[in-house]
């Protein structure tokens, strides 16, 4: 993938904020000069605090590096009540091992690792325990999602990037189904993409690209993919209109950007519905303390639609125990009660009479689905939009 | 008596490319070099799991490097890097030409990176570096703070700067 950038600096001093993006690799003092007058002048702008923004510097050579550090000696020199707060990204490798070095050194330093910060839940969601939940989760929504992908706009031999593609499993299905010009996934989660890059080798499958990324900034270049999916993840992060803008970004005119969502709240099962609907509204609320909307499928289209783009579609996976074999759908539940039991209620140090009746409703909901005259449902909201231009 | 036989020496890695580029060349401009570093990172990640962030740190390393051939000035002739793989590496040899002088600082340069000390010196370097950053420091760096291993072995007129990356 060619995505070389070009070195970019801004200053917006209603953030207070200078965001440096690309490659910066100056000879020398005089070739770093320019940057240095910016960063001078951002100092000499603002009160309180200064954010360096690195998120999306991919090169730095070790003269820019110093370069760097000669400007934060300098700044607790000429502005000793003003703190440097350095945003990076573990997705530039070398960028937490140097601006640690250097929050080290200086008393007037902070740094702040972006993605760690984005939202509290990450080290929740990102553990490899999850991978039996996806998997699962996968098995049970491909065989009706396999049909609805052609209705968003999915073809043979596009370009496709799967953002937030968890294990890989559904990339490796669509690269089956849809032999793909090229398709890309990318993921926050190393366990995730271990597997994804063994499931992918056990299968003899070689061209599909994994890659280690923050779906916020990714290292993608801009109007190169025909179809942007993002499945299952919006949901999982307190910002997703900034990941949707990345989406946007990535997809050529004229391409589809494609999402799924829940609306945990709507999970239902008959009979003993008062516990399993207590069990999903609580599951909701705890998620969100964590930074989650686990409603947030409906309100995708307007999402979509807010952000410009044209022929907005959206339907709903309607997944019931008529339509969706028992056993795989028991699973799922199976494997969200022993996480959200277990992970999730230990992250935000749940009473143990509220894990039991999580538990309870969980159990309920797969007695639902088991019972001869149960009815469960686990509805997934399906949303795709066209990015305008041609 | 009878002897041991030898035990089988470690397979050298497997070449991926070899690029030889004039002196001159190199000095046309300073951007030659995150050219080459980035071609060539881009290049050797190609088919490896997660190219976007090996190919960040292989032409991160390797740019470092030809940054401080392009200022050592070796005298007139050819560049060649050679770069191989083995399981747990990636290896680049950058093959410069040297004098007398040249060979003497980068006898004294890269002597002075060893991985044993090189946090230690890194960090009493910082503070001159703060003051005028000396070339070599970049070097020193990529071991103390990156774990990539530089060392150097001579042969007749030439030095061989030699990279080692890990995979991960």
């Amino acid at each position: 993938m060619e995505n070389e950038q070009p070195f970019s600096i801004r200053f917006s001093e209603n953030d207070q904020e200078v965001a440096l993006e690309g490659a910066l690799r100056p000879a020398g003092a005089e070739d770093f000069a320019p940057v240095r007058s910016r960063l001078d002048h951002a100092a000499d702008a603002v009160r309180g605090v200064l954010y360096l923004n690195f998120k999306r510097l991919r090169y730095l050579n070790h003269t820019g590096f110093a370069e760097l550090a000669r400007f934060i000696a300098a700044c607790a020199e000429r502005h000793p009540s003003l703190k440097l707060k350095l945003v990076v990204s573990s997705v530039v490798p070398w960028a937490p091992l140097r601006f640690g070095f250097l929050g080290a050194k200086f008393g007037n330093t902070i740094v702040e690792q972006y993605d760690k910060a984005f939202y509290p839940g990450q080290g929740v969601i990102e553990n490899d325990r999850l991978v039996p939940v996806l998997r699962t989760q996968t098995n049970i929504v491909w065989s009706h999602e396999r049909e609805l992908l052609r209705r968003h706009g999915l073809g043979k031999r596009m370009r496709i990037a799967d953002i937030c593609c968890g294990i890989g499993d559904f990339a490796v299905l669509v690269y089956k189904e849809f032999e793909p010009e090229y398709i890309v996934g990318v993921d926050h989660s190393r366990p995730f993409l271990q597997y994804a890059q063994q499931i992918a080798r056990e299968f003899g499958i070689t061209d599909i690209e994994y890659q280690f990324g923050d779906a916020t900034h990714l290292f993608l270049p801009s109007n190169s993919f025909e179809f942007v999916t993002s499945r299952l993840a919006l949901q999982i992060f307190n910002d997703p209109s900034s990941i949707l803008r990345e989406l946007m970004r990535i997809c050529r005119p004229g391409g589809r950007v494609y999402l799924t969502n829940e609306m945990t709240a709507h999970n239902y099962g008959y009979p003993r519905h008062e516990s399993v609907t207590w069990t999903y509204q609580q599951a909701v609320k705890i998620a969100q303390s964590l930074g989650m909307d686990m409603n947030f499928g409906p309100k995708m289209f307007s999402l979509l639609t807010d952000m410009g783009f044209e022929d907005v579609r959206m339907e709903q996976i309607p997944i019931t125990n008529n339509n969706t074999a028992i056993d795989d759908f028991a699973r799922v539940i199976e494997s969200w009660e022993e996480y959200v039991t277990g992970e999730l209620s230990t992250a935000t140090q749940q009473p143990p009479e509220v894990v039991e009746r999580l538990r309870m409703g969980f159990r309920d909901h797969v007695y639902a689905i088991r019972s001869r005259r149960g009815f469960a449902t686990w509805p997934i909201y399906v949303a795709s939009g066209r990015k305008p231009g041609r | 008596m009878t002897s041991e036989p030898a035990p089988p020496s470690p397979p050298g890695p497997s070449p991926i490319l070899t690029l030889r580029i004039s002196v001159r060349g190199l000095y046309d401009s300073w951007t030659h070099c995150q050219r080459l570093a980035d071609y060539i990172a881009r290049f050797v990640a190609s088919d490896r799991f997660d190219p976007e962030q090996l190919t960040t740190r292989l032409s991160t390393y390797l740019n470092e490097v030809l940054e401080y051939v392009f200022r050592a000035r070796p005298s007139e002739g050819e560049i060649v890097v050679e770069v191989g793989r083995t399981d747990e590496h990636v290896i680049a040899e950058l093959t410069i030409p040297t004098d007398v002088a040249l060979a003497q600082r980068l006898r004294d340069d890269l002597g002075r990176v060893a991985p044993a000390d090189a946090r230690a010196r890194y960090e009493a370097e910082f503070e001159s570096m703060l003051l005028r950053p000396p070339a070599e420091v970049g070097l020193l760096e990529l071991v103390a703070l990156h774990g990539v291993g530089l060392a150097l072995r001579e042969g007749d007129g030439t030095g061989v700067i030699v990279l080692t990356v890990p995979h991960e």
